[in-house]
């Protein structure tokens, strides 16, 4: 890793800090940093009612939204060196989509559902089943660009293409069917809210997560030697076969229980490790974790904006990821576009 | 030492054999070079050899083990393969590119051992300067020789045992004075005891630096040994199908091979008067 890849690692982490210490205080209820700290160390620096917001409201929401973010980002990265392809991001392999038609379906059977199995129950069917419906999409995904023990990376962006198509004509038959309330919530889940953030919500990421995010990250060199090509990633000891699955599999699950929680939250996981790349390069040693650490942080950020912008009403989340990261995106774009080379 | 035994082999079973019954041998200490015109199986060798494809009919043998069946990770220690397009989506530096070549030796961080081995694979290839380049930017030789520094650094060290170089067509875009520049190298790298195979095009530098020369034609070896042995105008008549003049090179002791399309007479060709407008 380079000096200059050092130093944008540090300074995005410093900024992270500073984010989530916005983000824990900014609110209905204002909590310095100092406050904050004292809640988290036990210290005496705080009231009581500040020590409830942090604990029950807000720490589990920043958390919530440093986690879901570094797995959309890292997702993202993951995608990108997979497939060789700078405009993959999670979606490429039918994770929003598949979640998305099995929301929609529990959303709009939850009227009938709610009767039969409790209100309780119902609640958590469309996370349940968004996470089902992202799994299945991609192994259906995988299914089709399979032969033998190898998977066709080009049959795969296919497969992700129809399996998408298809899933998204189900869901547009479910929205068509849907009642005014039912169409609502189901935008709202299309557009990503961390809104429902709470314990049993954070402690589901703090399950399906870190660990994946760990296993890709350790797999930056593999990610990096796919670039020359399968061939002579293979010439360099790696197994691309191998490699490809897990890394597929461990995106499916983390992003797949981020968009069963959040919604669908698009652009993070496309434009995060753009951002990156073109500050820093393509090493994927640098680039995971560096794409971690940035999509935490434009997550955070754009919880925070989300729910204080507009008060007491809460602005759709994947709505400020879009207006906040398009034009950054984009003003990279035009400063660098005569020496971009995709693929 | 490596052993190539009755090699057949098929693209697909019901099609023509792309190589027949091709038995070879390089010994460390050797640089041997592939000759042969187009589809004469050159690249299929080198795949075969490097484990690209599946070898059916016949044996790849490293020092009297099956090279087919070594792991992968510690095969990858001491055999570097350049293949003969190279390219790399993302615009990684030259530096990082290179570093790839280390990639079988570490798992998380490059050890000292791993940042010298490229320092010194960016100097032989006349890198240095543009280490911390995009790839991408660079000219089509400059990528080439990115490539070739990754595959000199992947088998660089202190190793024991000796290690496996193959080149497909490693001259591709490189200019006159890098074309000897690596030859010469790869003599040499050769000769403190490891093995070089290359794939070249071009009869006179395989003349000039090879040890040894294999020319294939249709998929068969037509000859194989020292090149005054191997560059014979028969030979070569028949495996290009062009009429062959072998001469001295004028400078070096080796033959010196001119070429000409099949059916053209002795007579000399007209002169040509040189425009001494243009030689001041």
């Amino acid at each position: 890793m380079s000096r200059a890849q050092r130093l944008i690692l540090v300074l995005s982490a410093v900024v992270l800090a500073v984010l989530v210490l916005v983000a824990m205080g900014a609110g209905a209820v204002r909590v310095p940093p100092g406050a904050f700290l004292s809640v988290l160390t036990g210290g005496a620096g705080h009231d009581p009612q500040q020590e409830a917001v942090v604990l029950v409201i807000r720490l589990p929401r920043v958390l919530l939204s440093l986690l879901a973010g570094a797995a959309l980002a890292v997702g993202g990265a993951a995608m990108q060196a997979v497939f060789r392809n700078p405009l993959a991001d999670p979606s490429i392999i039918g994770v929003s989509s598949g979640a998305g038609m099995m929301a929609a379906f529990a959303i709009v059977l939850t009227a009938s559902l709610s009767s039969l199995i409790g209100a309780w129950a119902a609640t958590l069917s469309v996370p349940l089943f968004a996470f089902g419906g992202a799994l299945l999409a991609t192994t259906g995904v995988f299914a089709i660009a399979r032969t033998g023990s190898r998977t066709n990376v080009a049959a795969m962006l296919l497969a992700g293409i129809a399996v998408t198509a298809l899933t998204s004509a189900f869901t547009g038959l479910l929205t068509y069917s849907a009642s005014d309330t039912q169409l609502r919530s189901l935008i709202f889940w299309m557009l990503g809210s961390l809104g429902g953030a709470d314990r049993v919500g954070l402690l589901v990421l703090l399950a399906a997560v870190p660990l994946p995010l760990a296993y890709i990250l350790r797999q930056h060199r593999a990610l990096n030697a796919l670039a020359l090509g399968e061939a002579q990633a293979r010439h360099l000891g790696m197994r691309p076969d191998r490699v490809k699955r897990g890394v597929v599999i461990a995106t499916a699950v983390m992003t797949g229980a981020t968009v069963a929680l959040c919604g669908v939250i698009g652009f993070v996981g496309l434009v995060v490790p753009h951002v990156f790349r073109l500050a820093g390069g393509a090493d994927n040693r640098y680039l995971l974790p560096a794409s971690a650490i940035g999509g935490a942080a434009l997550l955070c950020a754009a919880d925070t904006l989300a729910r204080t912008l507009l008060v007491p009403a809460e602005l759709p989340i994947g709505v400020i990821t879009a207006l906040c990261g398009a034009p950054v995106f984009l003003y990279l774009l035009l400063r660098q576009k005569r020496t971009l080379h995709l693929a | 030492m490596l052993t190539l035994r009755n090699i057949t082999w098929h693209a697909d079973p019901h099609g023509p054999a792309v190589l027949r019954d091709v038995s070879f041998t390089a010994r460390p200490g050797e640089l041997a070079v592939v000759i042969g015109p187009n589809g004469a199986g050159k690249s299929t060798l080198l795949k075969l050899i490097a484990g690209d494809h599946p070898v059916r009919s016949g044996s790849v043998l490293w020092g009297g083990s099956d090279l087919q069946r070594l792991p992968p990770l510690g095969t990858a220690r001491w055999r570097a393969v350049l293949d003969q397009r190279n390219r790399i989506g993302f615009g990684f530096t030259v530096r990082e590119v290179v570093m790839m070549g280390r990639y079988p030796h570490f798992t998380v961080r490059p050890s000292a051992l791993d940042e010298h081995a490229v320092e010194c694979a960016l100097e032989r290839m006349g890198l240095h300067r543009l280490a911390r380049r995009d790839i991408n930017t660079l000219s089509g030789g400059e990528q080439q020789r990115t490539h070739i520094a990754r595959a000199l650094a992947q088998i660089d060290g202190p190793a024991a045992a000796p290690g496996l170089l193959l080149l497909d067509e490693p001259l591709n875009d490189l200019d006159v004075k890098h074309q000897h520049a690596l030859l010469a190298h790869l003599r040499a790298f050769a000769q403190d005891g490891h093995v070089v195979v290359a794939v070249l095009h071009d009869v006179n530098l395989a003349a000039q630096y090879a040890h040894r020369v294999l020319l294939l034609a249709k998929g068969r070896v037509l000859a194989d040994g020292p090149a005054p042995d191997v560059l014979i105008p028969a030979a070569l008549a028949a495996a290009y199908g062009l009429q062959a003049h072998v001469a001295m090179h004028p400078f070096l002791s080796v033959p010196f091979v001119h070429f000409a399309p099949d059916g053209l007479s002795n007579e000399p060709l007209p002169t040509v008067t040189p425009d001494h407008a243009l030689i001041p």
